[in-house]
């Protein structure tokens, strides 16, 4: 009797959960649908502003050698950056915002926020112009015409003037005081420095490098007003050294009315590091004068000790010392091991010991940490003694580095020691083969020509991932076709179309981006066969979206 | 410190909801060669600092390569940690080196969008989870759980020991009275001169 009740309830049990299974989904039906439609609509409008990105490369690509095949590009190019907005796409954003409306969550509401913002967006229109510019003028002036239409009808402030900073930096180039008029009606105070930046480039007046002077200063908050400045003022030292100074003097200022004492210390160092990448000396006075926090001013001092060393070693060590000093104040130890190994390998030229005293405070573990200043060390060392370098080089713990300094000191041996330079590059393939790593590219494709071509095509062939097997492939293709190897050229070729081939969807612009790097060598060698690849990469690009 | 900086990072990341996706967007005039890399905004300074940057992308892959590099080498330490205690962890040492070249190889690669950046390197850290971390964890597990069903058992051992010898002794047959045994062994008479009193040196000259 209880095993008839239980088989009883357990049979209920089933038929109320069969019978809750399509009720909910029906219940779910409609708002699914509608969240389908609209990802498909993001999904859709995000692919054909890949497409409008990969044509335009590879229209700037064929451009030198097939000037036709470029204004092909760019047209379809204008034609998928058109679709963004056409009236059947703007009817569905609409649909689909209406939709959001009535859902109560945000979710839905933040996703039609972007698809909206998709369709509006100037700048692939602006992007076209840019790469039209060189082969179709025509094409490059409607571009421009409709970017500044769709720009100028985006309701979203901040999204339209940034848009309208891409096309006045593009109409710059033929159309400099429209574009002045453009970039001035800008309402962005940081959006507008950075329009009349792009502008002073191009035309390389002074009165527009301090109408972005002006805006920066304007800028509300001062870290970012800050930051700004000193794009403006990096630009500047370019031309004015003087200017350039008083101007990174004045973003440093600006930096110090950043209430937070943390920010503010960390907006300074900003500044000071990127005066020292101009003026090591100057860059380093506004250094000493930020809070010594937390070793906030590592990367100052990291950039002064490092254009010192070159020019003023006794100074530039002393720098070096303080930079030692403010890596250890790090508080992450991630960080002060990162730190203390950047030095050690900036060190490795001008003091081996104190490099080699800085490496032991990192344990051996962190051997990626390590890597870069093994390397100097050896590299440096293969100057004196290329044999001790390659006993040396045995011991850097990441394999990945090591192959690529062992190939380069083989590079180093081959004119001294012939036979010692086979033998490295000859432990450089056995040793990447074993490990099955991804070679690092150029330094091993060196290794494989030099010793056999077939066996560089076979190894270059079983690099597991299609990207990287596809760009070794190319550049491998390159290389024996320069050393007269001909036949050994055309078949890493075939190789490196198989592997475009087995690229997946996610990648399609590496996919295009590969092609059109083929098509471009390929121009000068066999101009049928260059064509023939670009053709591939359009096709590709066309599959997006 | 981590969740400090989790905060800052999530916080980072809510501003850049409205950033277009495509570096292209505000960079088409620097970007048309195609040769900013991940490598060339690789660390050069605390994460904090170099995150106060005007682009959301340059805050993005500096907080991407910080996470990225900083698990690879908590990791490899990790690694190292265990097998000086003996571990042997072979597999997992090779497949972090395979990892480590991929970190390497991205590092070459250009940059085209924010969301493609994240992908591939939050692919990288959810391959560094899937196969060296949760491995290393399961081990530091089953190392645990091992240790703890060693020290049970050994507990248990004891336990079943002492509890044999308390059941041996019960065991073992009940002793005489001590009258009977001395006078199964012919020495009843001593015990009852000794008893009634007679010296010592007497007894001892008897035995």
């Amino acid at each position: 009797m209880r095993r008839l009740i239980f088989y009883l309830v357990l049979c209920a049990l089933l038929a109320a959960g069969c019978g809750e299974g399509p009720q909910t989904a029906s219940r779910d039906k409609a708002p699914d649908l509608a969240r389908e439609r609209s990802s498909a609509l993001l999904v859709s409008l995000k692919a054909r502003q890949s497409r409008v990105v990969a044509l335009c490369q590879l229209a700037a690509k064929a451009a030198p050698a097939f000037p036709e095949l470029a204004r092909e590009y760019l047209d379809l190019a204008l034609n998928t950056a058109q679709s963004l907005a056409d009236p059947q796409t703007r009817d569905q954003v609409e649909k689909a915002s209406q939709r959001a409306l009535a859902q109560k969550t945000d979710e839905p509401k933040h996703e039609i926020a972007e698809i909206d913002q998709l369709s509006r967006a100037a700048w692939p229109l602006a992007l076209v112009a840019r790469s039209a510019l060189v082969v179709n003028l025509e094409l490059a002036a409607k571009a421009l015409e409709l970017g500044l239409e769709r720009a100028r009808s985006n309701p979203d402030p901040q999204a339209r003037d940034r848009d309208l900073a891409e096309i006045a930096m593009v109409m710059g180039r033929s159309q400099a005081p429209r574009a002045r008029r453009l970039a001035a009606g800008i309402i962005s105070d940081q959006i507008r420095a950075r329009a009349w930046r792009g502008l002073a480039e191009l035309t390389r007046q002074p009165q527009d490098l301090s109408e972005a002077v002006r805006a920066d200063q304007l800028i509300a908050e001062p870290g970012t007003g800050a930051l700004s400045l000193t794009q403006t003022a990096r630009q500047a030292y370019d031309w004015n050294p003087e200017q350039g100074l008083r101007l990174f003097r004045q973003a440093f200022a600006m930096a110090g009315k950043v209430a937070s004492s943390k920010r503010r210390a960390l907006l300074q160092a900003e500044v000071a590091e990127a005066l020292a990448r101009l003026d090591a000396k100057a860059g380093f006075d506004l250094a000493r004068k930020v809070d010594p926090e937390q070793g906030v001013r590592f990367k100052p001092l990291h950039t002064v000790a490092k254009v010192l060393l070159a020019s003023d070693p006794i100074l530039g060590r002393q720098v070096m010392d303080a930079a030692i000093r403010e890596a250890q104040k790090l508080p992450l130890s991630y960080e002060r091991h990162r730190a203390l190994a950047g030095l050690a390998a900036d060190l490795a030229l001008t003091d081996q010991p104190a490099a080699m005293a800085l490496l032991e405070q990192l344990p051996g573990s962190e051997y990626l940490l390590r890597a870069d200043a093994e390397a100097a060390m050896v590299l440096a060392q293969a100057a004196k003694n290329v044999k001790l370098a390659a006993v040396a080089a045995q011991a850097i713990g990441d394999g990945y580095v090591r192959l690529g300094v062992l190939a380069r000191l083989a590079d180093i041996a081959m004119p001294i020691d012939p036979a010692m330079g086979r033998g490295l590059y000859r432990q450089v393939l056995s040793e990447a083969a074993r490990m099955g790593t991804i070679l690092p590219g150029r330094a091993l494709i060196r290794a494989w020509a030099a010793l056999d071509a077939e066996t560089a095509i076979r190894l270059a062939g079983d690099v597991s991932q299609p990207v990287a097997r596809a760009q070794t492939l190319v550049i491998l293709a390159k290389f024996l076709h320069e050393s007269g190897k001909k036949a050994g050229a055309e078949w890493s070729l075939q190789l490196a179309l198989e592997a475009i081939k087995m690229i997946n969807v996610q990648e399609t612009l590496d996919k295009v981006r590969l092609l059109g790097d083929m098509g471009r060598e390929w121009s000068v060698i066999k101009a049928g066969q260059a064509r023939r690849y670009f053709a591939l990469g359009a096709e590709a690009a066309k599959d997006l979206g | 410190m981590a969740i400090v900086l989790s905060a800052f990072f999530f916080s980072a990341g809510l501003a850049q909801a409205s950033d277009p996706d495509l570096c292209l967007a505000c960079h088409g005039r620097k970007l048309e060669s195609g040769r900013v890399t991940l490598g060339s905004l690789a660390w050069s300074g605390p994460v904090e600092e170099e995150t106060q940057s005007l682009c959301p992308g340059v805050i993005r892959a500096k907080q991407e390569l910080f996470l990225t590099e900083s698990r690879l080498v908590r990791l490899s330490a990790a690694l190292v940690e265990q097998q000086a205690r003996g571990v042997r962890l072979k597999d997992l040492s090779a497949e972090l080196h395979l990892l480590s070249d991929r970190y390497h190889t991205l590092l070459n690669q250009p940059v085209v969008s924010l969301s493609g950046m994240s992908a591939s390197l939050g692919g990288l850290r959810s391959e560094l989870d899937r196969k060296v971390q949760a491995p290393l964890w399961r081990l530091g597990r089953a190392r645990t759980r091992l240790s703890w069903v060693g020290t049970i058992l050994v507990l248990f051992l004891g336990l079943v020991f002492a509890a044999l010898l308390g059941w041996r002794r019960r065991l073992s047959p009940p002793q005489e009275p001590l009258p009977l045994r001395l006078a199964r062994e012919g020495r009843l008479g001593w015990l009852m001169e000794r008893e009634a009193g007679q010296p010592e040196d007497e007894g001892e000259g008897r035995t």
